[in-house]
């Protein structure tokens, strides 16, 4: 058989989606450029920053040598939760009933499916990788040759990563107990989400201009508690940079040979487990058996709630929404990253010594700024989820109104709970009176229930798209990357006049309140009533 | 009942309905037949408040779908011809969502969601999410969803698709049944024998325009062939 044709087969069958007329339509690269450059762009800067900020302090060369290792530790990191991305996509093709009845080894089609989820995850994630390296070396004055060196490392270690994905996606789709493929993506896709969300965030913080700080003492502070997490990462980074930087020959020859030996042994391990995973998996899902009285017990306690059609289409939307884990678990898990991330804040908050509203608000919000961009997004995947249910709706003697709510009420209450538990929180860390913290409360609630009924306007007029994976955004174009920046400009938007007035009027008065709540009630009411009119339009569209 | 006034309906250039003109009265089964890309489909979404006509009127027990539209789908049952909807949802979720939507007392839904789940052996079946049906079983999950309300007016895209012979036999007697009860039943397919048999009256639509109304023995009247059974008329109407 000849290796191009098959690859070609499992491009066209993991890839190539239907398009007008019938005709097939090709994945974009844009998007994944676009995303590969702005991630390569923000790192160098976030890195550059970091090291004059270390620099500045006059850094010990151990200190500087632990900054990069774990530099490079969570670009690999990143580019392999890209790569185990891609990998599920290219496991969880139609490979069931296409290929399985093949007479084609295990190996070859691994091979064939590898290479092209190591082409996607370069595209994405990779080109960071191949990039940053030199920039951290050449700042650091390490020699050409080690920075050659390094990029051909990185390449090695792509491939190895790329591999080890992919052997990880398929103990992933054998072992987890989720109902479909897409349960086991999203999954996948949300860890990459939480991850990237955690490394932001801690690469905010050692981003000298995000500190707030004028004391170096508060500087390294956070440059220790950046280098407990990047300990905890730099798996990847130790032998390298014992190569690099104290001439171990053995430490730089390891960090060669460790790659190549995970891709073969992936390789080798695909020929013996790829089609018995798949052999296993054809047996499909037993559910458990319950009696004819327990069924009819659940029946008639189903009808018995049914009785208010409010609550039956929350509880309809909450069905729809989670039985698809694609659909909320990106925002999910990237809410509660943000939670955590705000729990460190706050502890490393309440541990220093000033503990004033103002500057609790200075650390702690670009996780509110993040959070409210999030959570909406749940609002924004019930319009994209409904899709033929969408049609069914309108044969239902249904008000849209009550559909609207049904449709924004679970994002909301969500945000709502997150919210309030950080500011009780927030309260209690940094002992401040309740009625100071209230206008940031009900700005916060409003804003929130603003954005999950813009995210919802949003979907109704670019409705079917669900940002699952990067896999997803590339087959489906550039506009939903769009939309996504979009959104993540209008939470800044609404928190604008509250930071305008904590900035002019340092006291909490009863104009505070004014200022604080009232654009926010006006902004959510707008939404409102954009949403309801673009779910109407939606509704006659045909 | 059902009336429709000159209704039309175009999607860009194509005309999918063209002053389509049909009065359907309680107690009898009607057969909406055609060949592919009739406007068959297109027709019976605008009854149930789909898809919204370009000109005329549509109303189900003289509640205009387009005015009232409330009150017109509380008169109705849809059974659509794609049962690919609400997948995520359980049987009994999804049943449940209908009794609340169309206001059915607890007691009354479960009776009839036992007898009708009975009836088309899905009883064993509420309990699994309608993502894990077959087609056919999702076809009767609608089937049954469709009839939770005892609806007036029973609108059928297709409903035979899939089925097993059982239930389509099951579904026909309910057709029949629902006529003899004094309910009006629209159904459109291209199974002419089945149509043959349980149809009182049959309208046959040819790009978006209505060529014949009545029943069959009118049709043979017309075509001036009394042994000719529905297909061949069919065929010989159609291709003119």
């Amino acid at each position: 058989m000849k290796f191009s044709l098959l690859l070609k087969a499992v491009y066209a069958n993991t890839f190539l989606t239907k398009g007008k007329k019938g005709k097939t339509k090709k994945p974009s690269i844009v998007p994944s450029l676009i995303s590969s450059l702005f991630l390569t762009a923000y790192l160098t800067y976030a890195t550059v920053l970091s090291y004059l900020g270390l620099k500045e302090i006059e850094a010990s060369q151990e200190m500087m040598q632990e900054f990069f290792s774990y530099i490079i530790a969570c670009f690999i990191l990143m580019y392999f939760f890209f790569s185990a991305v891609f990998s599920l996509r290219m496991f969880f093709g139609k490979d069931i009933t296409s290929f399985l009845p093949l007479p084609i080894r295990g190996r070859e089609l691994f091979l064939a499916k590898f290479l092209l989820s190591f082409y996607l995850s370069i595209g994405y994630g990779g080109l960071c990788l191949l990039i940053l390296p030199p920039v951290f070396f050449g700042l650091e004055g390490v020699p050409v040759l080690n920075i050659v060196l390094s990029v051909f490392f990185g390449i090695l270690m792509l491939l190895a990563i790329s591999g080890c994905a992919f052997l990880l996606s398929m103990l992933l789709y054998r072992l987890l107990p989720l109902e479909n493929k897409k349960g086991v993506e999203a999954t996948v896709t949300s860890v990459l989400v939480f991850c990237g969300a955690v490394f932001m965030v801690f690469l905010l913080l050692i981003n000298p201009s995000s500190l707030h700080s004028e004391s170096l003492e508060g500087y390294e502070e956070y440059a220790t508690s950046m280098f407990l997490m990047g300990r905890f990462f730099s798996f990847f980074g130790i032998l390298p940079r014992r190569g690099f930087y104290q001439g171990d020959i053995l430490s730089l020859v390891l960090s060669f040979l460790i790659p190549i030996a995970l891709f073969l042994a992936s390789l080798f391990l695909a020929d013996r487990f790829y089609f018995t995973t798949f052999g296993s998996l054809r047996g499909g899902k037993t559910t458990k058996k319950i009696s004819a009285s327990e069924e009819e017990r659940r029946l008639t306690k189903d009808l018995e709630r049914s009785q208010n059609i409010e609550k039956v289409l929350f509880r309809k939307e909450a069905r729809l929404l989670f039985s698809q884990p694609s659909a909320y678990l990106p925002s999910l898990m990237s809410s509660i990253s943000m939670f955590l991330v705000f729990l460190v804040l706050s502890v490393i908050f309440a541990s220093s010594s000033d503990t004033s509203l103002t500057s609790s608000l200075a650390y702690t919000t670009p996780v509110y700024y993040l959070e409210s961009m999030m959570v909406p997004f749940l609002s924004y995947a019930s319009v994209s989820l409904e899709k033929s249910d969408h049609e069914m709706n309108k044969a239902y003697p249904l008000t849209e109104k009550k559909m609207l709510a049904a449709k924004v009420l679970p994002s909301t209450l969500f945000y709502t709970l997150l919210y309030l538990i950080e500011g009780i929180l927030l309260l209690t860390l940094t002992k401040t009176s309740l009625l100071d913290f209230f206008p940031l409360l009900f700005l916060g609630l409003f804003s929130g229930a603003g954005t999950s009924f813009f995210a919802f306007y949003v979907g109704c007029k670019r409705a079917n798209f669900s940002w699952t994976s990067p896999a997803e955004i590339t087959s489906r174009g550039i506009g939903p990357l769009l939309v996504f920046l979009y959104s993540f400009l209008l939470p800044g938007f609404l928190l604008a006049p509250y930071y305008l007035f904590t900035a002019f009027l340092p006291n909490y008065t009863f104009v505070g309140y004014l200022i604080g709540i009232v654009p926010s009630v006006l902004l959510m009411l707008l939404f409102y009533r954009l949403s309801l009119k673009a779910y109407q339009q939606s509704l006659s569209a045909e | 009942m059902i009336e429709i006034s000159s209704v039309s309906k175009s999607f860009g250039k194509k005309k999918a309905v063209d002053s389509l003109s049909l009065k359907l009265e309680d107690g009898k089964v009607y057969g909406l037949l055609g060949p592919n890309g009739a406007g068959k489909s297109t027709t019976l979404k605008m009854l149930v408040g789909i898809l919204s006509p370009d000109k005329g009127e549509i109303s189900i027990d003289r509640f205009s779908i387009e005015k009232d539209p409330l009150e017109a789908k509380r008169h109705l049952a849809f059974v659509p011809d794609s049962p690919d909807i609400f997948l995520g949802m359980k049987g009994r979720e999804y049943l449940s969502f209908l009794a609340s939507v169309y206001e059915i007392k607890p007691e009354v839904a479960k009776e009839r969601i036992l007898r009708y789940s009975e009836l088309y052996h899905m009883k064993d079946s509420l309990e699994e999410p309608l993502l894990s049906y077959s087609h056919g079983m999702r076809q009767k999950i609608h089937l049954i969803g469709a009839l939770l309300h005892d609806p007036k007016n029973w609108i059928l895209d297709e409903p035979m698709t899939g089925l097993d012979p059982e239930a389509t036999f099951e579904t026909k007697k309910l057709m029949k049944d629902q006529a003899e009860q004094g309910k009006c039943v629209l159904y459109s397919t291209h199974v002419l024998d089945v149509a043959e048999k349980i149809c009182d009256e049959v309208a046959i639509i040819k790009e978006g325009k209505l060529i014949f109304f009545g029943s069959l023995s009118e049709l043979q009247q017309k075509e001036e062939e009394k042994n000719m059974n529905l297909e061949s008329l069919f065929l010989e109407i159609t291709s003119k």
